[in-house]
């Protein structure tokens, strides 16, 4: 859904963003930091959480955090409305978690991109009593696998996950945001989920086997 | 996009939609939110302020050059007429000047007029009183003196 605000037009997120926000983006644009404010209140534990599990510091990542805030507040004149605000701030983190990255001398692991064959990926059958992700939240061991499997897979896979599986932004969205073509995305979010699966399934396998 | 390049992608929607690659799709969902704490926050809304300062500064700055020149301008140009009329006030004070002295040798004159006359009417009243009464008829009574 797109509206016209001024010269560019304003792409709106269809869950959330109304002519309200139009009015919030019109004080942001004044400098008023109220209006900022409530930007802030709606993203801030999205932002967080998405840097938190890109950097895998959690100091590190609160500082990543506000520093996104201030760039994007600092930068919002230059916000042209082609993007929604939420992918706009999710731009901003992931540049500064890639410059955090450079910083601490973490490089993208590209062979571990290379090292799945799709193909064989997720053909296995994951056992339906341990292997039950609505119930995720309860079974606080499967979760901290799949934290421990975000964390440890590529950084150019992370992000596309994350972006994807966790902030429901698009193929698109995700495609402009890291400014790779659509079908990279959806080879990445394959790749992702199948690093992942394998991590599951090593886990689960593990239980079989003790309890045999 | 090319044939190859079609059905590669049509194979890849179909490998995402499949049961297994959704369900590790939920589990990410699943995940818990994280929290931030209010100190966290209110550090942040201090360094929003101090952006929104700076951000409005960038507005101000400029305004207050020209209200200055403005100013400026304006009062030189308050100065420039208040001078101009600098000359009247000096013409009220002489005639003032002028008065005065008017009425301090008019004083003068009627202490000498008593001295010399004593008491009564001094010469200055009786010309009033001849002014005054110019067109007065003349009575007998007013007569008989002369």
């Amino acid at each position: 859904m797109e509206i016209c605000y001024g010269a560019a037009p304003l792409a709106i997120d269809n869950n959330t963003e109304t002519g309200e926000d139009l009015a919030i983006l019109e004080g942001c644009r004044r400098y008023d930091a109220e209006a900022f404010g409530q930007v802030v209140d709606r993203y801030q534990k999205r932002v967080f959480g998405f840097v938190k599990r890109m950097v895998r510091d959690e100091d590190d990542a609160s500082d990543l955090t506000q520093e996104v805030f201030i760039k994007a507040f600092q930068n919002i004149k230059r916000f042209d409305g082609r993007s929604s605000m939420r992918t706009w701030l999710f731009k901003i983190a992931h540049n500064l978690c890639i410059d955090h990255s450079r910083r601490a001398g973490r490089l993208p692991k590209l062979e571990t991109i290379d090292s799945t064959p799709m193909d064989d990926a997720m053909e296995l059958d994951l056992p339906d009593t341990r292997w039950q992700p609505e119930t995720l939240a309860v079974d606080q061991e499967l979760m901290e696998v799949v934290e421990k499997g975000i964390a440890e897979m590529s950084e150019k896979l992370r992000p596309v996950l994350l972006l994807h599986d966790r902030e429901d932004l698009s193929y698109e969205e995700i495609a402009q945001l890291l400014e790779i073509p659509m079908g990279t995305v959806k080879s990445r979010l394959f790749l992702a989920r199948a690093f992942l699966h394998d991590r599951i399934t090593a886990y689960l396998n593990e239980g079989v086997a003790s309890y045999e | 996009m090319s044939k190859r390049n079609l059905v590669d992608d049509q194979v890849l929607d179909r490998k995402l939609h499949s049961n297994e690659s959704l369900k590790i799709a939920d589990a990410v969902k699943g995940l818990p939110d994280e929290e931030l704490s209010l100190v966290w926050r209110s550090e942040l809304n201090a360094k929003l302020l101090a952006v929104a300062n700076r951000g409005r500064g960038r507005w101000v700055r400029p305004l207050r050059w020209t209200t200055g020149v403005g100013a400026s301008i304006a009062a030189s140009v308050a100065l420039f007429v208040a001078l101009m009329h600098v000359e009247a006030p000096q013409a009220g004070l002489s005639a003032k000047r002028d008065l005065e002295s008017q009425m301090v040798a008019a004083h003068k004159l009627s202490v000498r007029s008593v001295d010399v006359a004593g008491e009564g009417l001094s010469f200055l009243d009786e010309v009033e009183l001849a002014s005054a009464h110019q067109d007065a008829e003349w009575t007998q009574e007013d007569l008989e003196p002369l």
